[in-house]
């Protein structure tokens, strides 16, 4: 079995100490702030980026990948206790999770929603072992036509399909494209907005502006928000927290169920762990014999969204690192990460560095297992951290976020790029615009822009390339539906009502 | 021959330990890398300056400065202080050629801006055909491509990749197209997936598929023959072309830095060279460490411009 050899080899990079601690740190620290709330994965991974330079890139991704599923298991916790997700894949699980902690039930909600993200968890990344390898092979045999289809669908799917308006997602989306071209042309040479700042020439930093829009514009909306509830001001002890065997029978398939609807909705590009909460969230209240039960503090209503986002988190590496693909904002950004390392994810990947693969993949084996050892027994430290005065925290973060921007490339400029952008994540934060498909609009447009043009010359201008294979003809195909479906749903929405009315 | 310039080498190594360590150096050295961290330079860099930092005393900062195709690190340390402290981790697009692409041709000009203190590391590239293309020899390549349509891959406009095909195709008159990538895996993958037919690449990143069999190697554009590949031959044993094409890393100083601390640092820099470890370390990125006096590495840098400058000078024309 090739698979089990690869594994092996996976584990003996994850469980070399470096490996453990640089592990145990990410984990600890994606809990962190997905225990804060405001605070997200994203705006952590761009703060430790910087950091990362001075490891081996396996490490480096071994904790970014950490903070991005730590943060997952850390994110439900405020949801239960305080009613506000740390992050917004944890949203879902408010809606059962803080009436069982009113009910006093709090310690059952935790201990079931640890378990079931570990569950998720593992099913993702069995299914990541699983596929990846025909997955990349298939994607070997993909040109120039085939990459601009499938990213463009990832483009389009992702702003649409984020939570709220698609038009507010596919406007940041192109505000996202703007920000992209900034630069040098790859092909040409020519320099596009760089507004005679030599600095530019390069185009916008990746960490400056994730670190502004994500670090400093949440910060900024926390402090502009008006009182956040207060949290309990003690832990649980282990016995409290133990759910009686209806609660852990009820769980059970829902958390499975969870699990396999969140990897496949995980794999898709587009997607991400909030909207597999919410469609699990969605299909055991449906297949429920007593839906009415669903917002009340159903163990159902937490088990699965649980499971799902976790697994959606660990199933999107599938088409980043195969393919090259991030189906959302933070694989995009670990997409870029990989890059500034010098490492392509895409189907070379697995062929050329099975060391940097397997051992990724390893650690997060032992990444999801430390965290549910971690998890349970220290709530009541995560409880503490909810009581962190404001003061003290924001303004450290910013500190953090300044020094993190400008280690990067010993640039002042960079800083202040970063500020301009927490002021824009700031006021799109206030006017509900999602910041998400900025970056992947950043982060993917040039791709699409590179593959559309690569394709044309290659053909000799001929534009019937584009549909020269099934992939890039279906991918196309879909991104028409992706466009005109919310369309096509609000004109069925407007006639129904007029029909009523 | 080797062994007389490891003796001077290590003699040369002694003199900043005998008598020029008072003077310098008395504080920090930064090298600062036009690049981000985690590239071909940016590792040299981090190679070299532990080795260095024991040799001379004083800690070694690598800074890494990266932009406008590495004309924001050139003019940092052309406008630092002419004292030796501050030193350029240069290659050959920085250094010598983006004033021109970049279009800001009065920027620096490295033979009267710069001092050269020697050669870091050298990286040969391998002339590389796809298996399934069917071709074994340089002349049959260059025959075919322009009338098959077989594509080379590039991995970027401007990289010594890229000059390497430019001059081919002048120099050959052969008229196949060049596609653009950006970087090496995905121009890689190209060649291999069967989109484009033929590359120049780093021996890095191209010496796996040689050996497995996926690409058939034509030539070598070092002007030694390579040991890994002893029966590659270089571009110019074939006759046809009297060009090398390699990609470096060296260290300079701003002009007019005293030539105390140039001698100190090229001491220190080609003993650092010299260690099998450091060798080896670097033989790892697919390059080799290439010790060379201040006056060698010049001439070096002279031979790359002259042979490239035109290149790169239509290039940036016809873009």
């Amino acid at each position: 079995m090739s698979v089990l050899h690869d594994l092996a080899l996976g584990f003996q990079i994850a469980l070399t100490w470096q490996a453990l601690v640089i592990c145990l740190g990410g984990v600890v620290l994606g809990t962190f702030v997905g225990v804060l709330p405001g605070i997200g994965a994203l705006a952590a991974i761009s703060l430790c980026l910087p950091l990362t330079y001075y490891m081996e890139p396996v490490h480096g991704l071994i904790l970014l990948s950490g903070i991005f599923y730590g943060a997952q298991y850390g994110s439900s916790t405020s949801s239960i206790l305080l009613n506000i997700p740390g992050t917004p894949s944890a949203a879902a699980t408010c809606l059962d999770g803080n009436p069982m902690a009113r009910q006093g039930r709090a310690g059952q909600a935790l201990f079931i929603v640890t378990l079931s993200s570990y569950f998720g968890g593992m099913v993702g990344i069995v299914l990541l072992v699983a596929f990846a390898v025909p997955l990349a092979r298939f994607a070997l045999t993909f040109g120039a036509p085939e990459y601009f289809a499938v990213m463009l669908l990832g483009l389009v799917a992702a702003s649409t399909a984020s939570p709220g308006s698609a038009v507010k997602g596919l406007a940041m989306m192109v505000l996202g494209l703007i920000f992209g071209m900034v630069g040098t042309d790859v092909t040409s040479g020519a320099y596009r907005f760089t507004l005679g700042q030599i600095e530019l020439t390069d185009g916008i930093s990746l960490v400056a502006m994730a670190m502004g829009l994500f670090g400093i514009g949440e910060v900024l909306s926390n402090l502009a928000a008006p009182d956040v509830p207060q949290p309990p001001n003690r832990g649980f002890r282990l016995r409290e927290m133990l759910p009686s065997r209806r609660e852990a029978r009820q769980s059970v398939f829902p958390a499975i169920r969870g699990s396999l609807l969140g990897s496949w909705i995980g794999a898709l590009p587009g997607t991400g762990p909030a909207i597999a909460a919410f469609v699990a969230y969605a299909t055991e209240k449906r297949i429920s014999a007593t839906p009415e039960r669903f917002g009340t503090g159903a163990v159902e209503g937490i088990a699965a969204p649980e499971a799902a986002n976790n697994a959606s988190v660990q199933a999107a590496f599938i088409p980043t690192l195969c393919i090259g693909i991030p189906g959302d904002a933070v694989m995009a950004f670990m997409l870029g990460a990989m890059i500034i390392h010098g490492i392509v994810p895409g189907p070379n990947l697995i062929s050329e560095q099975p060391e940097m693969f397997w051992g990724l993949v390893a650690s997060f084996s032992v990444g999801n297992l430390i965290l549910v050892l971690l998890t349970l027994p220290m709530i009541g430290l995560w409880v503490k951290i909810l009581n962190v005065p404001r003061h003290v925290l924001y303004p450290l973060i910013i500190f953090l976020i300044c020094v993190g921007v400008y280690s990067v490339n010993s640039s002042v400029f960079d800083v202040l790029v970063a500020v301009a952008f927490g002021i824009l994540g700031f006021i799109m934060t206030m006017f509900r615009y999602p910041a998400a498909p900025i970056l992947l609009g950043y982060i993917l447009g040039p791709l699409v822009e590179e593959n559309f043009r690569r394709t044309l010359f290659i053909s000799n201008g001929d534009f019937g390339a584009f549909l020269s294979s099934p992939v890039a003809v279906t991918c196309l195909g879909l991104v028409v539906v992706a466009l005109l479906a919310p369309a096509v749903l609000a004109l069925r929405r407007r006639q129904t009502r007029a029909a009523r009315g | 021959m080797k062994s007389w310039k490891n003796t001077l080498a290590a003699v040369l190594a002694l003199l900043p330990v005998t008598g020029l360590a008072a003077d310098f150096p008395s504080e920090p050295v930064t090298l600062v890398v036009p690049y981000p961290p985690g590239g071909n330079v940016d590792s040299a860099a981090r190679i070299i300056a532990p080795k260095m930092e024991e040799l001379l005393g004083q800690p070694i900062v690598v800074e890494n400065r990266a932009g406008a195709g590495g004309m924001i690190a050139a003019e940092y340390v052309k406008n630092s202080d002419a004292d030796g402290y501050t030193l350029f981790m240069a290659a050959n697009g920085p250094l010598l050629f983006a004033p021109m692409t970049m279009n800001r041709p009065d920027a620096y000009d490295w033979k009267t801006d710069f001092e050269a203190i020697g050669t870091v590391s050298i990286t040969p590239m391998a002339l590389t055909v796809r298996k399934g293309v069917d071709i074994t020899g340089i002349d049959d390549l260059l025959a075919r491509a322009g009338d098959e349509n077989l594509l080379m891959a590039s991995p970027g406009a401007g990289t010594t990749n890229h000059l390497a095909a430019e001059k081919l195709k002048a120099d050959s008159g052969s008229a196949f197209r060049i596609v653009h990538y950006k970087g090496n895996a995905p121009a890689l993958a190209s060649l291999i997936g069967g989109e484009t037919a033929f590359s120049f690449d780093q021996m890095s990143v191209i010496l796996p598929y040689i050996r497995d069999g996926s690409v058939v190697p034509l030539a070598v554009t070092s002007s030694e023959r390579i040991e890994a590949l002893p029966d590659v031959p270089t571009l110019k044993e074939t006759g046809k072309f009297d060009f090398a094409a390699v990609t470096f890393t060296g260290l300079l100083a701003p002009a007019s830095t005293p030539q105390d601390a140039i001698e100190a640092l090229s001491a220190a820099m080609n003993q650092t060279l010299g260690m099998e470890e450091v060798k080896s370390r670097f033989a790892d990125l697919g390059s080799v460490a290439s010790p060379k006096s201040p006056e060698e590495f010049s001439a070096f840098l002279s031979e790359i411009d002259d042979t490239w400058r035109p290149i790169v000078a239509e290039v940036n024309a016809n873009r």
